[in-house]
């Protein structure tokens, strides 16, 4: 069941429904019976991978909580991680270790083959895997109390809109809100459902609009110029951006309107100004999380300089082997490295130069802002292609700057996505400049409405509704 | 503390449910409005290309009516026809477009008018199943603005529930055509004959085979023969005579191509129809590659020299 199929606009109506029309006491169960047939739509096998990691992890914090002494609480938390990341081992990178083993072994001449698994990626693994082992770890640091409730913590690994690509919550920020007693809010519920609507449009309108030009692309890489390529390369990097965050908004949207608050996921990566501060502003709840539980444990930059590229590349390795089992993650990853490291390190030296050529602060930022699309974009290069050597051919052929004809199956398609790309643009630039939800919220209700007919009125005449799945749904 | 136990006993959340129903109300009346504009542009598009085709073959009565693929689009020419049988003359032949649209169009059209004559142009893309199945329906798209016939609904939604919802939006019946309407009226008639694209003489590009000559293993799609049979029986159950083509190619076709048309001529053997097989080899506008584009489109001189012969078959046959 995808957030933008009509199957789950019924769903959320109706959890909604009887949330708010039953007794408080009671809305765990709804809210739990409603996450696990949402996740066993997609594939009810595998529900069993959820209850196993929450029955682990629940067992391993309520020991850790009767243990006082660091040292013992340590094999409960290594229970959760082994268990965990056991289960993402088996499930998403033994076949990629598999092949890279025996790719090893044929190079040397042995004849030895690890055996593959024939096993379907379990949607969201990547995400509630996190999820979970952050209240193991926060149990274990002693940062939180333990969950006594079992239903309400099975409820915390599985809560239906951030259960397939987050955002990734923390125990901390989360479970309490599971012991709350919400009330309906109109207010809220109406913000909410601004967020999903806007999600949608970002999802509807553009991400799978540019998704048939990026994907005609890329599937025929060969077949096209620098042109071409370098087009579909930065449609992809809105692709993803709109897919992604209208994922993200959705969520929250639909959390919202329950009365449930999720941490902000994006916000507006475009407007950064180097590869660091867009690293803060995309896929937040991932980038702190490997902040909190890896970065700042292994030293941060408290270490010295050395240590700190060390950490880092760790970090960016770990994140990018987190999108994916393959090789062009890992150079996705060594990329984003590169220029975290660079950018980090010559930042001074250039701010030093701009001031001395006494560059105007607007020009600069634009230049930067370009800059760091461009660094983000490249990268995606090895996001999108799928082998390294596909991701090699498409990179040499747009910096050969061989550039001829632009490749345009059908004028009107582009001039949706143009169309799209430029609504998004508007709305992230007066989000980031002006605070234009308080305004938007204190105009007429008139205003308001048609506002939002607008908006739904454009996405039925020039959306996509192919209801193709998040591109974050596949990590 | 007084807690609000249901959303129908809240004073806030009853009024906020009485004005997403007012809310609901207006997007169904604007949604109405704006899918009524759309519908009366979309009507008003005077004929160019690709889906324009529909509305001129719907709005008008034709004595003949080609359907097929982009093989049918660039092979038939009309007023050759016409001229040749005394009979008005339509090419309904759609780039990409294969046995379930060309069954979609004819129960569109037999709901409005019967023609005297039909002809399908077979490929073996008709009953082969293609690598995405589900590509073929959804090129059907262009066939929306005509959901409320059964068939069409029944073949664009495939009888699922949500699909069928989507579609009770009058303004989604457009999505995506907004753009081609409008430019569809602004750019006036197209550069056709009665459906047939005048390209001209167009130089020999060695390319475009047959889908199935590319994949690693043929299979025949159940599904699309029953069309086929379907498409067949619904004219010959309103006294149209059917005749079924499967229109040349420059050269020699595949062993695979040979095996499609034996089963070809197997169902309209068995379904009464005649059956004219131009693909053979030897022939005479098969071996002179002057007269085709690519591999399996002719030139405007090719559709000519070939209508010719169509058109003589089609007098033959029906005195």
């Amino acid at each position: 069941m995808l957030f933008n199929s009509l199957q789950f606009a019924f769903f959320f109506i109706i959890i909604v429904a009887l949330y708010f029309s039953m007794p408080p006491r009671f809305r765990w169960v709804l809210l739990l019976a409603g996450s696990y047939f949402f996740y066993m739509c997609w594939n009810w096998k595998y529900i069993g991978l959820i209850i196993i990691s929450t029955l682990i992890d629940y067992f391993a914090g309520m020991r850790m909580a009767a243990t006082p002494e660091k040292s013992r609480r340590l094999k409960y938390l290594i229970l959760s991680l082994v268990t965990n990341l056991g289960l993402l081992f088996i499930f998403k990178y033994f076949n990629f270790f598999s092949s890279s083993v025996n790719s090893v072994f044929s190079f040397v001449g042995l004849s030895f083959h690890i055996p593959y698994l024939h096993v379907l990626l379990p949607v969201g693994i990547s995400f509630y895997t996190f999820q979970t082992l952050s209240y193991s770890i926060d149990v274990y640091r002693g940062d939180m109390e333990h969950e006594r409730h079992l239903g309400k913590f099975a409820l915390y690994v599985s809560f239906f809109p951030q259960l397939v690509a987050g955002p990734i919550e923390r125990a901390s920020r989360l479970l309490p809100q599971f012991h709350r007693n919400n009330h309906f809010d109109a207010e809220r519920a109406a913000s909410g459902l601004r967020l999903m609507l806007w999600g949608l449009f970002k999802k509807i309108v553009v991400a799978n609009r540019l998704a048939l030009y990026v994907d005609a692309v890329y599937g025929n890489a060969d077949m096209h110029n620098g042109l071409t390529l370098l087009i579909a390369t930065w449609m992809f990097s809105i692709q993803v951006y709109c897919d992604f965050s209208g994922y993200s908004d959705i969520a929250i949207g639909a959390a919202r309107v329950m009365g449930y608050d999720l941490m902000r996921n994006f916000n507006r990566p475009f407007f950064a100004k180097t590869i660091n501060e867009f690293w803060a502003r995309w896929h937040i709840s991932l980038t702190t999380w490997f902040r909190d539980y890896l970065y700042y444990p292994l030293g941060g930059n408290r270490k010295g300089k050395p240590r700190q590229i060390v950490n880092l590349f760790i970090v960016f390795i770990l994140s990018g082997m987190w999108h994916g089992a393959a090789w062009t993650f890992f150079f996705w990853a060594i990329l984003h490295w590169s220029w975290a490291v660079a950018s980090r390190y010559t930042l001074p030296l250039r701010d030093r130069l701009i001031k001395r050529l006494k560059v105007p602060g607007n020009m600069v930022a634009v230049v930067r802002m370009f800059n760091t699309f461009q660094l983000f974009s490249f990268a995606n290069i090895f996001f999108r292609a799928g082998s390294l050597s596909k991701a090699a051919f498409i990179a040499s052929q747009i910096c050969s700057f061989s550039w001829g004809k632009l490749f345009v199956p059908e004028l009107d398609q582009f001039t949706y996505a143009l169309f799209g790309i430029i609504v998004v643009s508007v709305v992230d630039v007066a989000l980031e400049k002006y605070s234009i939800v308080q305004k938007f919220t204190s105009r007429p209700r008139a205003v308001r409405w048609a506002a939002y007919l607008a908006v739904i009125l454009i996405m039925l005449t020039i959306g996509v509704f192919d209801e193709s799945q998040f591109i974050y749904f596949q990590f | 503390m007084k807690v609000n136990l249901s959303i129908f006993n809240s004073k806030s959340a009853g009024a906020f449910v009485a004005r997403a129903m007012l809310f609901f109300l207006l997007f169904v009346m604007l949604d109405r409005s704006a899918g009524a504009i759309l519908g009366l542009l979309y009507k008003k598009a005077p004929h160019g290309s690709n889906w324009t085709k529909v509305n001129w073959l719907l709005e008008e009565r034709f004595d003949i009516v080609i359907f097929g693929s982009s093989r049918a689009f660039r092979h038939y020419v009309p007023h050759i026809i016409e001229e040749k049988t005394g009979l008005s003359a339509f090419n309904a032949g759609q780039n990409g477009q294969y046995m379930i649209y060309a069954y979609a169009l004819e129960q569109l059209m037999l709901q409005r008018y019967t023609p005297k004559i039909i002809v399908l142009d077979v490929t073996p893309n008709f009953i082969v199943r293609l690598p995405h199945p589900s590509e073929e329906f959804a090129r059907l798209s262009s066939l929306s603005p005509f959901i409320s016939n059964k068939q069409v609904r029944r073949l664009i939604t495939g009888d699922r529930i949500f699909e069928s919802l989507k579609y009770s939006s009058r303004t989604y019946r457009y999505n995506s055509k907004v753009l081609s309407i409008l430019d569809n009226i602004r750019i006036g008639p197209g550069n056709v004959d009665n459906g047939f694209e005048l390209v001209g003489d167009v130089r020999f590009h060695p390319r475009n085979g047959f889908l199935s000559d590319t994949m690693k293993k043929m299979e025949i799609d159940s599904f699309k023969v029953g069309l086929l049979r379907d498409f067949v029986c619904s004219a010959q159950q309103r006294d149209v005579t059917v005749y079924a083509v499967f229109s040349p190619v420059a050269g020699t076709i595949s062993a695979r191509t040979k095996e499609v048309i034996r089963l070809y001529q197997n169902y309209f053997q068995s379904l009464h129809v005649p059956f004219s097989n131009f693909a053979q080899d030897g022939s005479k506008i098969c071996s002179n590659k002057n007269l085709f584009m690519d591999f399996i489109h002719l030139d405007q001189t090719g559709a000519e020299v070939f209508s010719k012969h169509v058109a003589r078959i089609l007098v033959r046959r029906n005195n």
